[in-house]
């Protein structure tokens, strides 16, 4: 796909993006940021082998690298833009793990569990993550056990589109529809709680 | 990164291998150089991606409660076993073992503890101190006649004598007094063999009332043939 394709998608192409950025137009600065935002969180959750807190760190911190670039130097090849962004991205993790490395120690493993844990007991909810209390939600309304099993075993299982529909008696239809409502809900669930308000607005209005 | 970028939208099948990391490291960054030019699909995968990690922290969680309630269920067996055992502990001297019983004089012993073969020790004072005394009782034997001899002069009603068995945790005992040494100079009690096999006893004397001596202690280990101790045979 050409940056003109993206122009035409989007509304703006990436050569007139870079230029209004280094104008000074912080709706420029807006638009890029709602573009690029899910795209470089994807590839930061890949590079970061899934590490979650990480990967949304490291997204914004490529956002403020770009725009930094963006509103001094700019890029030679706007059209290179995504890749650019994505390249940052996977840099950054890389020199997260090297930092890493550098400062690991091997603890005594032995000596850690016989020490008591002066801190009050956390909940097991806020300690493993707001999404699986929201998920936990999103199960609990919907309307069967079948759904719930559809969500389970294809996200979680990852067990195949066609085994759970021959094994749920389901149609494809049938089967995208429970994902496409689940989606809409959790989307619904994240802005309720204030997860990602300015990335999750737009409806979904396809699957 | 342009060029390995789909033209097309990438089908389900491709989104459900990229979120369970089923694509070759190409595949996957062409994967998400679609999605970073085109943000409405990036959002519906990133969507489902919050999904799929929603539904393994909501197992965590699970995970957490089960081992939790786990935990709380070994702990509680644990405490009820302590709980059972201490009061058995505390029970079992008064409900079943009772107070030590112990006879001045061989008139007293019950005759039927008389009609095995006849047992006994005899307690002396060594100089350098004595370890345990041990005595193998024959098979069938009921009593023990006790035989000690006090190196300290008798109190105005004689001497006292206690028996107690070890370990002190659970308190079981026996004081005879007004005891008289004979004319060999030995104070004599006899003690049924079926309270002491296989224990250690403390026996103590002191003149009665007490003077202010040092009283005098043994420790004897009381065993029949089929549980004394190696060392013992």
């Amino acid at each position: 796909m050409s940056t003109d394709e993206v122009g035409v998608q989007t509304g703006h192409s990436n050569r007139t993006l870079c230029a209004r950025i280094r104008a000074g137009d912080t709706d420029a600065e807006s638009i890029l940021i709602t573009r690029l935002q899910s795209g470089l969180r994807l590839v930061a959750h890949r590079a970061s082998g899934g590490d979650l807190e990480l990967s949304r760190d490291i997204c914004q911190e490529t956002l403020v690298i770009l725009l930094r670039r963006l509103r001094t130097t700019g890029l030679d090849d706007p059209s290179g833009l995504e890749a650019f962004a994505a390249q940052t991205v996977r840099n950054l993790i890389i020199a997260v793990r090297r930092k890493n490395q550098r400062q690991r120690t091997a603890p005594d493993s032995e000596a850690l569990e016989g020490v008591p844990d002066p801190r009050p007991l956390v909940p097991a909810e806020e300690a493993s993550g707001r999404l699986g209390i929201l998920v936990k939600r999103l199960l609990a309304e919907l309307p069967g056990d079948r759904d719930r099993a559809i969500l389970t075993r294809f996200y979680l299982n990852e067990d195949d589109k066609s085994e759970i529909c021959r094994d749920l008696n389901l149609t494809d239809l049938g089967f995208n529809q429970v994902l496409f409502r689940a989606r809409n809900r959790l989307r619904q669930l994240l802005i309720e709680a204030g997860i990602d308000k300015y990335d999750l607005l737009d409806s979904e209005t396809g699957s | 990164m342009n060029d390995s970028s789909p033209r097309e939208s990438p089908d389900e099948a491709t989104v459900a291998a990229y979120l369970a990391n089923r694509l070759d490291a190409t595949r996957a960054e062409a994967f998400e150089a679609y999605c970073l030019r085109h943000p409405e699909f990036a959002r519906r995968v990133e969507l489902e991606m919050s999904l799929k990690v929603g539904l393994k922290q909501m197992q965590g969680q699970d995970r957490v409660r089960q081992a939790g309630h786990r935990r709380r269920i070994v702990l509680a067996i644990a405490a009820s076993l302590v709980l059972v055992v201490g009061c058995g502990l505390l029970l079992l001297p008064r409900a079943h073992l009772g107070g030590l019983t112990a006879y001045r004089s061989a008139t007293e012993v019950p005759s039927q503890l008389f009609a095995g073969p006849r047992v006994s020790a005899t307690l002396i004072r060594l100089r350098e101190g004595s370890d345990v005394r041990r005595v193998i009782a024959p098979l069938g034997a009921g009593v023990l006649r006790v035989r000690v001899s006090p190196d300290a002069p008798p109190g105005r009603l004689g001497y006292a004598v206690k028996v107690a068995l070890e370990p002190r945790v659970i308190p079981r005992s026996v004081t005879l007094d007004n005891l008289h040494a004979d004319a060999d100079g030995y104070i004599e009690l006899y003690l049924p063999l079926a309270d002491l096999a296989g224990r250690t006893l403390r026996v103590t004397v002191t003149s009665s009332p007490p003077m202010g001596e040092e009283p005098l202690s043994f420790r004897l280990q009381v065993a029949y043939p089929q549980n004394a101790p190696t060392d013992a045979q």
